[in-house]
């Protein structure tokens, strides 16, 4: 038995202050002045029996407070080996890395045959559990001894698209040796690949009971060519205008040269040959992608293919859809703004857009639904049956685009919000000559990437009076020049001034170009989506506005991968497997995503030997090593703190010294009610 | 109402012992208006033919005007008595752990005594004594004696130890006339010696009232824990323990107390046991009582 901080043992002086309070605290004897002892007798109440200690059960429960308390600071512990229930077993945990890269050459399926010879020698009474190590740890079964179920547990085990991650089996193993408390063999089967690695080596460290042997299913690195990336755009609408690009990297390997392939579709549209340096990269390019229309399940494929073909193909997604109409509503003032925003807009997509330009008069024929978003160039007063569809549109998802001139003034009012237009205001001469933009939301994504902006001269801005508006470009003055607005589940983005060159020069600015793309893109919910996914990377299914809409994601088998619930509350999902994945979303929204292994698994370099040596704690010194293999961590007795009894003691010390004081505090108050009694009777 | 002046530890809060006297005896004598028993005063008694060398200060003069007899109206007040209240003023009596000691309530029994002989046109003094006497205001009823008894009253602080014997020898000596004697004290000393004490007064044709004060504590001693006690007089210090003064003590007072009230009505005294914490009036009614008797 030992204590982990002696020095508190010194608070057992402590217990000589109950005594003393008890002892003699208690019996100091003061002289009190009698009127008469005419019938008071001395009685022998000697001085040690006087200054007996009273109250022997309240001292001893205090002096117990005060030794458990002291005891409890000083941490005491007792040495114990191993319970005898399990020391005389063999507890071993069969770890079986499945990561992508077993599938090369049936690693894994000879990592698996090797494991069950291992759990068939392990005897009678040896138990053990099954780990499947990946990019996270799997328990495949619990601390079992039947050979049987062991055995089971391994054939269960079955290839992934994974990563490996070692450092996954260090914390699986500390978690079994804190759960079962016993000293445990661990025999891992891998192919030892580098890149499994993970970048502190402490994290690979062993519980200090744990005896790890690695054994490796590959006893050599082998060459390997693997499509590293492939960039392609996620919808197309013109199919000679699709520029894909691919590269193709070696591991260990000779120069060569490979034929690439793009394949749509299971068809394949284009051959190259490229030539790869020794252990290098090489990158192709296809310039078009004859796909059609719809989602198209595309993939890179090196041909032919090499002693690990899973990573010879690369999957991408791409949706071939026809351009999308917009509608420029303009009043018959202005005639010039439409050709500036159809020129960017065709100059800056690739083709995403088709525009449609009518006059105000004209636009109350127009259907809002059939168009991506509209913009209405200065329109003056709308007709009142367009602006009301114009709000049904934008209620129910869509968006409008407005810009505000001489025309909208006069109409007194902003169409769809209603905001007061109250008046303009215009550079003068004497002033400031014209405004500039001095403060922008580069958090928004249309000003983020419009460089250039502030050079923009405005003349003439319209004020408008309202509230909610999101600024996204404020002028030298403070009023804002660029905004927008949530109304239901569409929105209103506003210019305070017009597109007709006169009251700005905004539309000559070279900033002019991605500001109409990037606020086309925005307005039609054209954002972004990745074409494909390393394999184990969240897909984000919702964002926060669409928390109460449903989400479907079907697996590369058609299945549903989500439950019901999973599909309304999961906020992302996780894809584990290569393949195409079909995500539809509210409002008949869908997409596709490609899911591929990660590149890491293709690179099957080795970790060296005396790497993996270290790691067994073989890499030791003669000396250690050999006191080491005499007495093993495990079998040393373990420090067993006994903090816990110690402290249920002192909390009943402290409930029986309670009531002991409470009864005898009672008793103090009887007698006084006693003697009260006495005198009244007297 | 008028009772809570009666209480000592009231009465304690009053600073001059006349006032302390006027209060008690007005509130005891306002509760004894419904009491047909006790009377004082110059109360009428009757009317007696005159005869000569009677003073014609006592002539009815409105029973001549009716009916042209010359009669005399005759008082009570006129059977005057000598009041003399011996005051024992030993150490024992400053004993009041209670609160009020026990020559503060002998001073204000005294005092109200007094007070009512002065009322009633009696003649009285005071004696204070320890082991011996210590202050002698001779009975009067002249003008200004209350000042004296009150002063000297006053002046009574309890020391020395006590001594019946001495005192009442030297007041037997010079003390002629009859009256009443009233005698406070705490009386630490056996029944038999203190009654020998006090009986010749008796013999004398006095009417005697010993009136016995004891503390609360001294009836009853209540001790939490083992005391080391100090006799007030003697300085003697005994080890007392809870057990002897919760079992033994008790029985021995009671037995003190019956005997000295034993041996006091044995010798034709009227003896009242009169407990410090309990109003004054059990004692004016033992004094009124035996100065009706006189009458």
């Amino acid at each position: 038995m030992g204590f982990l901080s002696p020095w508190f043992l010194l608070g057992l002086l402590g217990v000589g202050l109950p005594v003393w309070l008890h002892l003699l605290k208690q019996h100091k004897t003061v002289p009190q002045a009698f009127s008469s002892l005419m019938f008071f007798e001395k009685r022998t109440q000697s001085s040690v029996k006087h200054r007996r200690l009273k109250h022997l059960l309240l001292l001893a429960l205090r002096l117990l407070l005060l030794v458990l308390l002291a005891l409890l600071f000083a941490g005491p512990y007792i040495l114990q080996k191993p319970s005898s229930a399990n020391s005389g077993r063999r507890n071993v945990v069969i770890a079986i890395d499945h990561s992508f890269s077993m599938r090369q050459g049936g690693q894994l399926d000879k990592a698996k045959k090797e494991a069950a010879s291992l759990a068939s020698g392990l005897g009678s009474g040896a138990r053990a559990e099954v780990l499947a190590v990946g990019m996270h740890s799997r328990a495949m079964s619990q601390m079992i001894a039947d050979p049987g179920q062991i055995r089971a547990a391994i054939d269960a085990i079955a290839a992934s698209d994974e990563r490996s991650d070692y450092s996954e089996l260090g914390r699986a193993v500390r978690a079994i040796s804190e759960t079962e408390r016993v000293p445990v063999e661990v025999h891992f089967f891998t192919d030892a690949q580098q890149t499994s690695m993970p970048a502190n080596f402490s994290d690979l460290a062993m519980p200090a009971d744990a005896k790890l042997t690695v054994h490796r299913t590959r006893e050599s690195a082998k060459p390997n060519w693997t499509i590293e990336t492939v960039s392609a755009p996620g919808r197309i609408f013109d199919t000679k205008k699709v520029r894909v690009q691919a590269t193709i990297a070696g591991f260990g390997t000779p120069a060569t040269k490979k034929q690439i392939k793009l394949i749509a579709g299971g068809k394949t549209l284009d051959s190259k040959t490229v030539d790869i340096a020794a252990d290098g990269r090489a990158s192709v390019e296809f310039v078009s992608l004859d796909s059609s229309y719809g989602f198209n399940k595309c993939e890179i494929r090196i041909e032919p293919a090499d002693e690990f073909p899973a990573d010879d193909v690369f999957r991408f997604a791409v949706e071939r859809a026809d351009p999308r109409r917009v509608l420029f509503v303009h009043s018959d003032l202005d005639t010039r703004s439409a050709l500036y925003y159809r020129t960017a807009l065709e100059s800056a997509g690739s083709g995403n857009f088709v525009m449609d330009v009518v006059s105000t008069g004209q636009a109350g024929n127009q259907s809002p639904e059939k168009f991506a978003f509209i913009v209405l160039s200065d329109p003056g007063p709308l007709s009142q049956g367009f602006e009301e569809s114009l709000k049904r549109y934008v209620s129910g998802g869509g968006a409008v685009f407005i810009t505000l001139g001489r025309a909208t003034v006069a109409a007194g009012k902003l169409p769809l919000t209603g905001d007061v237009l109250d008046g303009t205001r215009t550079a003068q001469r004497s002033g400031d000559r014209f405004f500039n933009i001095t403060w922008t939301d580069t958090t928004n994504p249309v000003i983020a990437k419009s460089a250039g902006l502030d050079r923009v001269k405005f003349f003439q801005l319209v004020n408008v009076q309202g509230q909610g508006w999101r600024h996204m470009a404020r002028v030298s003055d403070g009023g804002w020049v660029l905004a927008e607005k949530q109304l239901g589940e569409g929105r209103v983005m506003v210019l305070a001034s017009a597109l007709d060159n006169v009251a700005n020069d905004l539309p000559l600015h070279p900033t002019f170009l991605p500001l109409v793309e990037q606020s086309a893109r925005l307005l039609a919910r054209e954002t972004e989506s990745a074409t494909s996914m390393p394999v184990g990377a969240p897909l984000e299914l919702r964002t926060a506005r669409e928390r109460a809409t449903s989400v479907e994601v079907l697996d590369p088998d058609g299945k549903r991968l989500l439950s019901l619930e999973e599909s309304v509350k999961a906020q992302t999902v996780n894809l584990d497997r290569e393949g195409f994945y079909e995500i539809r979303r509210a409002q008949g929204r869908q997409s596709m995503v490609a899911v591929n292994a990660p590149r890491s698994e293709s690179n099957l370099a080795l970790v060296p030997q005396e790497t993996l040596a270290l790691w067994e704690n073989k890499g030791q010194t003669g000396a250690s090593a050999s006191a080491q293999s005499t007495t093993p961590d495990f079998e040393k007795p373990q420090p067993v703190s006994y903090w816990r009894p110690l402290l249920v003691l002192l909390l009943l010390a402290v409930l029986a010294e309670s009531f002991v004081a409470g009864r005898h505090l009672d008793r103090g108050e009887a007698q006084d009610d006693e003697v009260e009694n006495l005198q009244e009777a007297a | 109402m008028l009772e809570r002046f009666l209480i000592p530890s009231v009465l304690s809060g009053l600073s001059s012992l006349e006032l302390v006297a006027r209060t008690v005896v007005d509130g005891f004598v306002s509760g004894l208006h419904r009491s047909p028993d006790f009377g004082f005063s110059q109360e009428f008694a009757e009317y007696r033919a005159y005869t000569e060398g009677d003073d014609l200060r006592h002539v009815d003069w409105n029973v001549y005007a009716r009916t042209e007899k010359i009669v005399l109206k005759r008082f009570r007040g006129e059977t005057n008595s000598q009041v003399t209240v011996i005051l024992d003023a030993s150490a024992s009596m400053g004993f009041g752990p209670s609160g009020v000691t026990k020559m503060d309530y002998a001073r204000y029994l005294t005092a109200s005594i007094v007070y009512m002989a002065n009322l009633q046109r009696d003649a009285y003094g005071v004696i204070v004594f320890d082991d011996d006497i210590r202050t002698y205001v001779q009975p009067s009823s002249r003008q200004g004696q209350l000042y004296r008894v009150l002063h000297a009253l006053d002046q009574a602080e309890p020391k020395a130890r006590t001594d019946y014997a001495k005192p009442f020898f030297h007041y037997q000596q010079f003390h002629r006339k009859r009256g009443i004697t009233a005698v406070i004290s705490d009386f630490w000393e056996s029944p038999k010696t203190i009654v020998d004490t006090i009986a010749p007064l008796r013999f004398r044709g006095n009417d005697v009232v010993m009136f016995h004060l004891l503390d609360p504590q001294e009836y009853r001693p209540d001790f939490r824990d083992s005391v080391l006690l100090v006799d007030s007089e003697t300085n003697r210090t005994v080890e007392v323990t809870p057990d002897y003064a919760k079992h033994e003590y008790g029985p021995k007072i009671d037995a003190h107390i019956a005997a000295l009230r034993s041996a006091a009505q044995a010798n034709g005294l009227d003896y009242c046991q009169i407990m410090t914490d309990k109003p004054l009036d059990a004692a004016l009614r033992e004094y009124l009582t035996v100065r009706k008797g006189r009458n």
